[in-house]
């Protein structure tokens, strides 16, 4: 009996050990930071990684889902900043989505917001 | 995660669900060569199913896991189609872990299929496409980490234990149901037996890994992926429970032929498979959704500099992964 709790005990630990996403401490800060309210248009979009990733997708959305055009400062290969260039917005809320490789293979996706106001 | 989840788009739902799918395929696939190699007690109309099951899990893993590639390069495009078809994302995708994960679980799973093929040493060769199979869930994520070598041996020992498990359920709901009670009951008594060796061979395995990877931060918990996790660990002590409660009261019932007990065996083999089932459903759903990077920032203080850490010690590590 002590040897099978011994197992069980153990296969627990070893679920515990074994999940991927516990090791994960994720944290973002961006530029503009989540939630900034802005009086003018940033002049960048910055995100720093603190593992090289690869930028797959970059989208700056409105309140209403329109796609704002931005200029994209980094390609596609794998790095550790990653800058974009919006053009000039009018007041309202922003999102910026993006998605990405990491280079364990993790497909990454993440969105921040800021508002711009008068 | 739930929120994520609620807006996810139907790539990622896809993804989930294939994900699912080819974990659970390619376990079963490698866990009847693993079952058929190990258990004795298996009758030979039992021996002729396995390999069955083994063929059609096989075939179906390398459809799924083929699958994966397009479905990665569509998500990593935002969820379109012209990027399930990009040639370029593709590309990018089969270059990363994924990428070599596939290819080298294509190799596992065509050298399965060399089980049923009568030649005197095919059983080997099966049982080294089963192990570069559960290999392939170590090439990314953990064990990319540092050491890679034990990681990745960790990992793939882990998986090897756990393709065992579940590899032995429809032979020993099929004995259940076909055989005399005396033979099922020798087939389950045997697993019974050997799955407490494998269990027990993990623990240092799971240890090791436990201080390797640091995981063991109650801090953690507090984060969507902890939470998260607390439902995977009460599915997993439920499976655990059935566990427990086949081999103490199932087993030997079936032994001295109760009358029910291969039905009440059978119903708990099938719970255990569902429950399993939804922790690999919710470990894909959490590699999938590894967004959260941004619902943490919400809750998180901004550092004044962009920081974003993605401590990648992680990764597609199904089970319990």
């Amino acid at each position: 009996m002590k040897r099978e709790l011994f197992s069980v005990l153990s296969a627990a630990a070893l679920f515990l050990a074994a999940d991927p996403l516990l090791a994960h401490s994720d944290k973002q800060g961006t530029t503009p930071v989540h939630g900034a309210q802005l009086t003018e248009t940033p002049e960048m979009i910055h995100m720093v990684f603190d593992d090289p990733m690869r930028i797959t997708m970059v989208r700056l959305v409105n309140a209403d889902g329109d796609e704002m055009p931005i200029e994209r400062g980094a390609g596609l290969e794998p790095s550790l900043e990653f800058h974009a260039e919006p053009q000039s917005l009018l007041p309202g809320s922003y999102t910026v989505e993006w998605r990405g490789l990491a280079s364990d293979g993790h497909a990454m996706q993440g969105s921040f917001s800021f508002e711009l106001t008068d | 995660m739930l929120a994520a989840l609620a807006s996810a788009d139907a790539v990622t739902w896809i993804s989930i669900l294939v994900k699912t799918l080819a974990y659970a395929a390619t376990l079963v696939a490698a866990g009847s060569v693993l079952v058929w190699l190990a258990l004795r007690e298996l009758s030979a109309d039992g021996r002729a199913s396995l390999l069955r099951m083994a063929v059609v899990a096989a075939l179906a893993a390398a459809v799924l896991s083929v699958l994966r590639v397009p479905l990665r390069a569509s998500f990593l495009m935002g969820g379109t189609f012209d990027g399930a078809v990009d040639p370029m994302m593709l590309g990018i995708v089969f270059d990363s872990p994924l990428g070599t994960s596939v290819t080298v679980r294509l190799i596992g799973l065509a050298l399965i299929l060399a089980i049923v093929l009568p030649l005197r040493g095919a059983r080997w060769i099966a049982l080294t496409g089963a192990l570069m199979a559960c290999a392939s869930f170590a090439l990314r994520g953990h064990a990319l980490g540092e050491p890679r070598l034990l990681l990745g041996a960790l990992v793939t020992a882990h998986i090897v234990g756990l393709a065992f498990w579940l590899g032995a359920f429809a032979p020993m709901s099929r004995a259940a149901r076909t055989e005399a009670p005396p033979i099922a009951a020798a087939l389950v008594h045997e697993f019974g037996t050997k799955a407490l060796w494998v269990v027990s061979a993990l623990v240092a395995a799971g240890a090791v890994t436990l201080v390797l990877l640091g995981a063991a931060d109650p801090a953690a918990l507090t984060t969507p992926y902890g939470q998260a996790f607390l439902v995977k660990l009460a599915l997993f002590a439920g499976v655990l429970g059935l566990a427990a409660l086949n081999k103490v009261r199932l087993t030997p019932a079936l032994q001295s032929a109760a009358t029910g007990a291969a039905q009440r065996l059978r119903r708990s083999i099938a719970a255990e498979s569902v429950l399993i089932l939804a922790i690999l459903a919710t470990t894909a759903a959490l590699t999938t959704v590894t967004s959260l990077p941004s619902e943490q920032a919400r809750v998180a203080p901004q550092q004044p500099k962009t920081v974003q850490a993605v401590a990648h010690a992680s990764g597609d590590f199904p089970w319990l992964s």
